[in-house]
This record gives C-alpha cells, sequence and structure tokens, in this order.
C-alpha cells in the first residue's frame, strides 16, 4: 500500500486526496486498505478524506460531491472491487469530466487495466497476467496430482505500475517521447 | 469426461480477456491441455454482484468435472471463505482438499494475509 501511494506521489497526484472504497459497516479488506492508505497520506501531510461507496450509490453524484467541495478533491485513490471494476470507465469519466468549468480529479487504482481499459491515470500493483500464468501452472500440478495445494508456496508477483496524474509532466510527457524514439 | 477448471468471472468477460489469455496460453499451449477443459462461469460474468459470485462458486462446486476454481480478488476469496468454507492460505489459494474443487484466487497484495 505505502509503494503504492508513493508511486501515486511520484507522478503528479496532487491533494485534497479521496481514499475511495467500499468499507460500509467496516467491511473487509476494505477497510483495512483504505484506513491504512487514508493513515499514510494523513501521516505525509497530504489533506486526505474516507469515501464509502456502496454499489447503491451514484457514482456520478459521489464524484460531483466531490468536486463541489471547497477546495476541490483533485486525486482519488480507489480501493476496487468487482462492482467499481464494472463501473470503473463511468467513474473515470466522471472524474474527468471538465465540461461546465467542473474540476479534473486523477485517479489511482492497483491494477493494470484499470487504466488500460477504463481510463484510469495511473495504476500500481500486482501483475494479474503473471498471476493467471502462475496459476494455470498450480492447476496443473493440482489436477494430474503432482502437487498438493498446502506444499504449493504462496505466489507473490512483482509489483510494478504505470500511468501518472493528468498534470504530471513525468508521465504524460516522458512516455510518447521514448515511444518515438523506438520506432 | 474431461477434468475441467473453472474460471469464475467476477466481473465482465471483456474485464477478464486478458487474463483467460494469459491462463490459457500456459494451460493448453505449455501444458497441453484442452480448451474445453477450460470452463468460464457464471454466463456473461458477475457484473461484481456477490451473489453471482457466490452462486457461480457454489455451480462449480456442484459440477464434478470442475477440480480447480480460479478467480481473482480478494473479495472473491473472502466470498468463497465466508460462504462455502473453503479454507483460504495466504496468497489466497483456497482449498478444500482432494475431494473437493481448489480455488486459485490472483489478489493484489500482502493485505492477503489478512484472509
Amino acid at each position: 500500500m505505502k509503494a503504492r501511494v508513493n508511486y501515486m506521489l511520484d507522478h503528479g497526484f496532487q491533494a485534497p486526496f479521496v481514499v475511495l472504497g467500499n468499507n460500509a459497516n467496516g467491511q473487509e479488506p476494505f477497510q483495512t486498505a483504505m484506513t491504512h492508505a487514508y493513515n499514510y497520506l494523513n501521516s505525509l501531510g497530504h489533506a486526505v478524506q474516507l469515501q464509502t461507496i456502496t454499489p447503491q450509490d451514484s457514482i456520478p453524484t459521489i464524484i460531483s460531491g466531490l468536486k463541489a467541495q471547497t477546495p476541490p478533491i483533485k486525486s482519488i485513490y480507489v480501493c476496487s472491487d468487482p462492482y467499481l471494476t464494472v463501473n470503473s470507465k463511468l467513474l473515470n469519466d466522471e472524474a474527468h469530466d471538465t465540461t461546465h468549468g467542473s474540476p479534473y480529479i486523477d485517479t489511482m487504482f492497483e491494477i493494470k487495466e484499470h487504466v488500460n481499459q477504463h481510463g484510469g491515470n495511473a495504476w500500481f500493483g500486482s501483475d494479474f497476467n503473471e498471476l493467471f500464468e502462475k496459476a494455470a501452472y498450480y492447476a496443473h500440478e493440482i489436477m494430474t496430482h503432482t502437487g498438493t495445494p498446502d506444499k504449493m508456496p504462496n505466489y507473490i508477483a512483482l509489483l510494478s505500475g504505470g500511468g501518472a496524474a493528468h498534470t504530471s509532466k513525468k508521465g504524460s510527457k516522458k512516455k510518447p517521447k521514448k515511444n518515438k524514439k523506438k520506432k | 469426461m474431461v477434468d475441467k477448471v473453472g474460471f469464475l468471472i467476477t466481473t465482465t468477460p471483456g474485464d477478464w480477456q486478458d487474463y483467460i489469455d494469459a491462463f490459457t496460453n500456459v494451460w493448453v499451449k505449455k501444458l497441453g491441455h484442452s480448451n474445453n477443459s477450460i470452463q468460464k462461469g457464471p454466463s456473461g460474468g458477475a457484473h461484481g454482484k456477490d451473489k453471482d459470485i457466490k452462486d457461480a462458486a457454489r455451480d462449480f462446486e456442484a459440477d464434478s468435472d470442475v477440480k480447480v476454481i480460479v478467480t481473482a480478488g480478494t473479495g472473491a476469496a473472502l466470498i468463497c471463505k465466508a460462504e462455502l468454507g473453503w479454507e483460504i492460505r495466504r496468497s489466497a489459494i483456497c482449498s478444500q482438499g482432494w475431494t473437493g474443487p481448489i480455488l486459485l484466487a490472483a489478489t493484489t497484495d500482502k493485505l492477503t494475509k489478512r484472509l
């Protein structure tokens, strides 16, 4: 979590921050994940608040509320779940909508697909493709009786990240230049 | 009968296409299993709905051909633990023992230790 927050801070995300997720009624693991992120940002002196979101909530209404605050929220650290993943594009579109002077909010995720497929600004976390490749080998061992689950090592993928805040000079300008040189 | 892997899609098939491809590339091309040994469910994905995730997990559990279930997400792993009674180890490998399905759940970080 600290590495993800550090990546976010190193890539142009600015306060005030919101840590967003479904921690309704202390639901785990979101309560712990959100509290850790909140406490870490707070310890670094950043303005930060927690925001609960459930499937019953309207994403546009919540984002509008964050934009209407004084000062408006500039960055959202998303603790995603399957519901938020399904609605990730809507969340990003609402956060990035600047029509009628609406302020832009950067969005930070833990999974690459939120950026590559749904328009989020940045991600930092495990490589899920790598995890699924590993799962195939584990499943093979189980089904061919060449390994037992309790003896399989717990596999932790390497952490990596991508993207940057919309206004960041680091991420938004460096990557296209690198691509042009390669071509 | 072919022993199968149940692919529990917690969001949508589109969201999971890269995961399915990553798994299939190893499962079929490198390890030599057949394409029809991967059974995806629920149809159209669970769209993040807890009930649909639970129902899909139960459907896989009830299918004697499905020997292993693969899914992703701490939330899905927790649902399996709470609803199906699967034992979960760190990095979210859920095991019901050799007589039932095994769940391999990809999760994001070390918070899974809490599982």
